[in-house]
């Protein structure tokens, strides 16, 4: 019934994309060259157009609003971190990632930003703060270079902010008098961001790197280095001086130099290679990623010094990648998205927002900077899945020409569809139940 | 858009309920039939092929008590020799026997398949065949009412989404009550189904949050949100309040769900008539005076097998009942050509087979309440129904 071609365009598009959209193109052998295209094209969509405020003018709005709060001038704009969270979600859900073509660049742009996650919960700046991230340090580099996404990402506000850099300062810095040194970035960077746990540097590596890294702060006052308020700046008066020794090689560069070449070394290291394998691996295709690709992957990596498109190529061009589909659960942000994509129904953000955080995924507020666990263990819970029932039923029932629940389970699932599936859709009792079913059947929660 | 003063009357009187309104830019009225009757039109939809022999069994029937021994737990009501009503439609039966109830038997649709959709789609389209959706028969009897003869709004369809046989080109009102919307109870047992043949973890998952109650799973009609009882009952509430206003709508579409009994039909029925019975008698009393105009029309799309199943449930099947009652209806009858329930009569040897076409019925009573055209009624409303003649003498 289904060709093999069909079979191989609906699984690629499953395990890499948000599903297809209502209206959209159809399931075909060309679906899976789409997914090729778009890595060779490498355009990523900026949510929002341009129209949404810089991470650096968003922290100031907050300590203008912090100021105002402080003498007493409260007002509706006091303080502008949820109307901006809301406005992002509607550039998302209701833009990016609902006209995407396939939607493989912004399941990237999800990966990298959970890869290197911030939390909304920590602080004001980064709850207002944490979209602006995504598309100044995230979305620009996903198709790019490796080193170039942790550069932009480590000097930006939001992740100095979120790993409590901004106020770290060497022992023998002018300001090592009153400050101290916060080994927090330092160490996320490594276990977290490049290296991966366990993997050859110790504790006096960690504190070299948080010396390194004294003077990589935002700039807060008018009177303080750097070139805009809110922005990135390297205050030399914080920054250690002197060569430090991390994993067997000395950085004696000044300034801010002496953390950038870091990075870089960092970034080509063979341990980042197999972390990023792994962890792109463990997403795409399944909790126990086959070490054959983890070890192409590697290698690709290596090879390409972290070229993040020729990765992103080995992956979806792996045999992995279209054998077994439906090992991973879809994570409740795609969820949402290839429910709204089906469908073709935008949202409010609100209700957005409501629904990711029924099923457990809240935008941007994963519980530590590890980010939110990608097994399915983790997502296979009552709660998670009673989310998805709510969001199932609540877009069922929407009206605005609910269609045929037949002719949509065959349309959104194509080849994946299973006959128990279009028999539970086709016996159901109501158009909206048949819907909801459809929304809940293996293959559509699965990928 | 200017709005009339009694538009801005109905908005503020749904304000009241606690509900949303919805309008449309030029809706049609009807006019005051001539005569004093301010006739009412409700139609109730039951979204999943009620059981008319549960509803409303033959006792009289010879064949019956082979085909359902044992299987109703508690003595149906008598209405006749021959019919009984279940017990949990009491009020029902107590309008039946004041003359304001009917039972319409062995009756169906021209649609003799057994998907719920394509049977729904006929029943409310007004079409005999399925695939369309576009509009409902009372929807184009609405749009069909010449401007000159229409002085009232007249439309106005129940619940969070209006049922297809309101649907249409004439705008009608749409109301909702301000509540959580009706849980399906019956979606997490179909999903567990599904799960269970190829999925273990998604299924251990649902038995799960069902067991600790984070899914709700079946009818009970206790919890809120239940899609029974209290839904039910405050659809029916707030619909009459729009119903008696002076300049009211008079034609009213609602659908009621979970009659699917597959499996615990006697539980599930006792359960869902209850809530059904409720609304009836909602009706009756927020109606006032005008219960006395009022014909309520109950509906489903078909009926069930003639014998159980092996999950003490009933199968799709053909023939079924339907309801009517209110103070206008000519009842204290059951209008049936009653086929028996021998082998050698049922459709297809499993069904209860349909000797009465349910338009017929729709037709009489929009001749009978609101002067309709046969005409129109067998081309435009009922399309391809010439041979469908309306019935005659529904009403008192």
């Amino acid at each position: 019934m289904f060709s093999v071609a069909d079979n191989r365009a609906a699984i690629a598009y499953a395990r890499f994309g948000l599903g297809r959209q209502a209206g959209g193109p159809e399931h075909g052998d060309d679906a899976y060259i789409r997914l090729l295209q778009e890595i060779d094209e490498g355009s990523v969509p900026q949510p929002g157009g341009g129209a949404l405020p810089t991470g650096a003018d968003i922290f100031r709005r907050i300590w203008a609003a912090k100021a105002a709060f402080k003498q007493g001038q409260t007002g509706p704009d006091t303080n502008p971190g949820p109307g901006l969270f809301l406005d992002e979600l509607d550039a998302r859900y209701n833009g990016t990632m609902f006209t995407a073509d396939t939607g493989l660049t912004e399941r990237l742009v999800m990966f990298w930003t959970n890869h290197f996650a911030v939390s909304r919960d920590k602080h004001a700046e980064i709850n207002a703060a944490a979209g602006a991230f995504e598309r100044e340090a995230i979305r620009p580099f996903v198709y790019g270079r490796f080193f170039d996404m942790l550069l932009a990402v480590e000097t930006h506000p939001a992740m100095i902010w979120f790993l409590d850099n901004q106020n770290s300062a060497g022992p023998n810095s002018k300001r090592g008098k009153g400050l101290g040194l916060n080994e927090n970035l330092a160490r996320e960077i490594m276990e977290l961001h490049t290296l991966g746990v366990r993997t050859g540097y110790d504790q006096a590596d960690v504190t070299a790197f948080a010396r390194v890294l004294t003077g990589w702060t935002v700039k807060y006052r008018d009177s303080d280095p750097g070139e805009e308020r809110g922005g990135f700046a390297f205050n030399a008066r914080m920054h250690e001086p002197g060569p430090q020794t991390i994993m067997g090689r000395t950085y004696d560069e000044e300034g801010f130099m002496q953390g950038a070449h870091v990075l870089r070394d960092l970034a080509s290291h063979a341990a980042t290679a197999r972390h990023v394998a792994i962890k792109l691996a463990r997403h795409f295709i399944g909790d126990t990623p086959p070490p054959a690709l983890v070890a192409r992957l590697q290698q690709t990596f290596l090879d390409t010094q972290g070229d993040l498109k020729a990765v992103t190529r080995a992956l979806v061009q792996s045999d992995e990648a279209l054998a077994a589909p439906g090992q991973k659960l879809r994570l409740p942000q795609e969820y949402l998205a290839v429910a709204q994509r089906a469908l073709g129904l935008r949202l409010k953000p609100t209700t957005i927002q409501r629904f990711l955080v029924e099923m457990g995924q809240p935008m941007w507020m994963p519980s530590g900077p590890n980010g939110f666990n990608d097994t399915v263990p983790v997502w296979a819970t009552p709660v998670s899945l009673a989310g998805r029932v709510t969001l199932a039923t609540e877009l069922a029932r929407l009206p605005a020409g609910a269609p045929d629940p037949r002719r949509f389970v065959a349309d959104s699932l194509g080849a994946l569809l299973s006959d128990a599936t279009r028999d539970a859709v086709a016996r159901a009792e109501t158009r909206q139940q048949g819907l909801a079913l459809a929304l809940l059947s293996p293959e559509f929660i699965r990928r | 858009m200017t709005f009339s003063p009694s538009r801005r009357h109905l908005l503020s009187l749904a304000a009241g309920l606690g509900a949303s309104v919805a309008f449309g830019a030029a809706v049609p009225r009807l006019a005051r039939a001539a005569g004093s009757r301010d006739p009412r039109l409700i139609v109730i939809v039951l979204r999943g092929a009620l059981d008319g022999l549960m509803a409303a069994p033959p006792i009289g029937d010879p064949d019956f008590a082979a085909l359902r021994a044992g299987f109703a737990d508690v003595a149906p009501l008598p209405l006749d020799n021959m019919f009984a009503v279940h017990p949990s439609l009491a009020n029902f039966a107590r309008q039946y026997h004041a003359g304001q109830a009917a039972v319409i038997h062995a009756s169906a649709t021209a649609y003799r398949d057994r998907s719920h959709f394509d049977g729904q789609d006929v029943l409310e389209s007004g079409y005999p065949v399925p695939g369309h959706t576009d509009s409902g028969w009372l929807n184009r009897f609405l749009a069909a009412q010449p401007a000159e003869r229409t002085t009232r709004l007249s439309g106005v369809a129940g619940g969070n989404l209006a049922p297809l046989t309101l649907r249409g080109p004439a705008e009608v009102l749409g109301w909702s009550p301000s509540m959580p919307d009706l849980a399906d109870g019956d979606l997490a047992p179909r999903l567990a189904d599904l799960y269970r043949q190829d999925d273990p973890l998604l299924a251990g998952v649902l038995d799960e949050a069902v067991r600790t109650g984070q899914i709700a799973s079946g009818y009970t009609g206790q919890t809120t949100g239940d899609g029974g009882y209290r839904a039910m009952t405050r659809l029916a509430g707030g619909l009459s309040q729009l119903l008696i206003g002076n300049d009211g709508p008079r034609v009213a579409a609602i659908a009621f769900y979970g009659w699917d009994t597959h499996a615990a039909e006697a539980g599930r029925l006792n359960t869902l008539l209850a809530g059904l019975d409720a609304a009836y008698a909602t009706f009756e009393s927020a109606l006032g005076p005008a219960w006395s105009d009022t014909v309520i029309l109950t509906v489903t799309e078909f009926g069930r097998t003639a014998a159980i199943n092996g999950t003490h449930g009933t199968d799709h099947g053909t023939a079924t009942a339907a309801f009517l009652n209110g103070g206008a209806v000519k009842g204290g009858r059951v209008i049936a050509d009653w086929p028996g329930l021998k082998p050698a009569r049922l459709y297809q040897a499993r069904d209860l087979m349909p000797t009465t076409d349910i338009r017929g019925v729709c037709k009489g009573l929009l001749v009978e309440l609101f002067d309709a055209r046969e005409g129109a009624l067998a081309t435009d409303i009922f399309p391809d129904s010439a041979a469908v003649r309306p019935m005659t003498g529904l009403i008192a």
